[in-house]
């Protein structure tokens, strides 16, 4: 039978790169967001 | 590509850092496996203090340098945020340690508290940011926060010295030197200087974004659309 104590190291590790890959994933979208703002916002005014 | 050399360093830094405390470390004597998350545990303190030290610097710099405030608030809140998530990390990996370890999940001793201080502290600083309309006024008032926050950090690190704690006193930075064995402490300094670049990498993301968003809000949309884009 695996180690008790394993089943605590896999928690505390895989919470632990849930937490980074989540945020890094909210990083990564929050930067492809204001890019596109940031583009839109260069546009010339569309002409009437 | 340039700014994605940082977070590919990181990543395989941290790969190397997670093989080397299964694979490499020794097993340790009396707590068994469940001591590996000290790989993860204590590097992610050593990032909460470093971030909560920049953040104390940059933040005497937007009270400091009127004319600069804009720079020094980015990183400010970058790095509150950023050292959030670690400090998130060591609030949750210390008790899943302590349960098997302690055979009790929390303790109200000061450097448990002292660290759950310091993280309602951060999340106070970013929902009072959330909401407050951008602006100087708003950057020097988070800027006290993240000082006062910064207090916090020598509490938590001389805890264990100033007062009985039933958290283990320091094991590398001990007066008669480190209490680890060689491989245990090599596998400590990769994981210390993967997570150093993990987060200077996440740190140069969100410093980016909040400088996206500052040029965006000096130059004012053109039409309702716009606005709507810059509120969404």
């Amino acid at each position: 039978m695996a180690d008790p104590s394993l089943t605590y190291v896999g928690a505390g590790f895989g919470l632990a790169w849930l937490a980074l890959a989540v945020y890094f994933v909210r990083l990564a979208r929050a930067q492809r967001d204001i890019n596109r703002k940031l583009d839109q916002q260069s546009k010339p005014p569309a002409q009437d | 590509m340039r700014s994605l050399k940082l977070p590919i360093v990181a990543a395989l830094g941290v790969t190397v850092a997670i093989f080397m405390a299964f694979f490499y470390a020794p097993t340790e004597a009396v707590q068994g496996d469940v001591q590996r998350i000290f790989y993860v545990h204590v590097p992610s303190a050593w990032v909460m203090y470093l971030a909560f030290f920049v953040v104390a610097a940059a933040s005497v710099l937007v009270l400091a340098r009127p004319n600069e405030w804009r720079r020094w608030d980015a990183i400010a809140v970058s790095c509150v945020e950023v050292g959030l998530v670690f400090l998130t990390i060591v609030l949750t990996t210390g008790p899943i340690w302590a349960g098997r370890a302690w055979g009790v999940f929390w303790a109200w001793d000061v450097r448990l508290t002292s660290t759950l201080v310091l993280w309602l502290i951060a999340v106070g600083y970013l929902i009072f940011r959330s909401q407050s309309p951008s602006g100087e006024r708003r950057a020097r008032l988070c800027a006290i926060v993240g000082i006062v926050g910064a207090i916090d950090i020598p509490i938590i690190h001389f805890a264990v010295e100033w007062w009985t704690s039933q958290h283990p006193g320091p094991t590398v930075l001990n007066p008669s030197g480190p209490q680890l064995p060689g491989a245990m402490l090599v596998t400590l300094f990769v994981s210390l200087i993967a997570f150093t670049l993990l987060f200077a990498a996440l740190v140069a993301m969100r410093v980016r974004i909040e400088q996206a968003r500052q040029r965006l809000e000096l130059s004012p949309p053109r039409s309702g659309a716009e606005r709507e884009l810059l509120d969404g």
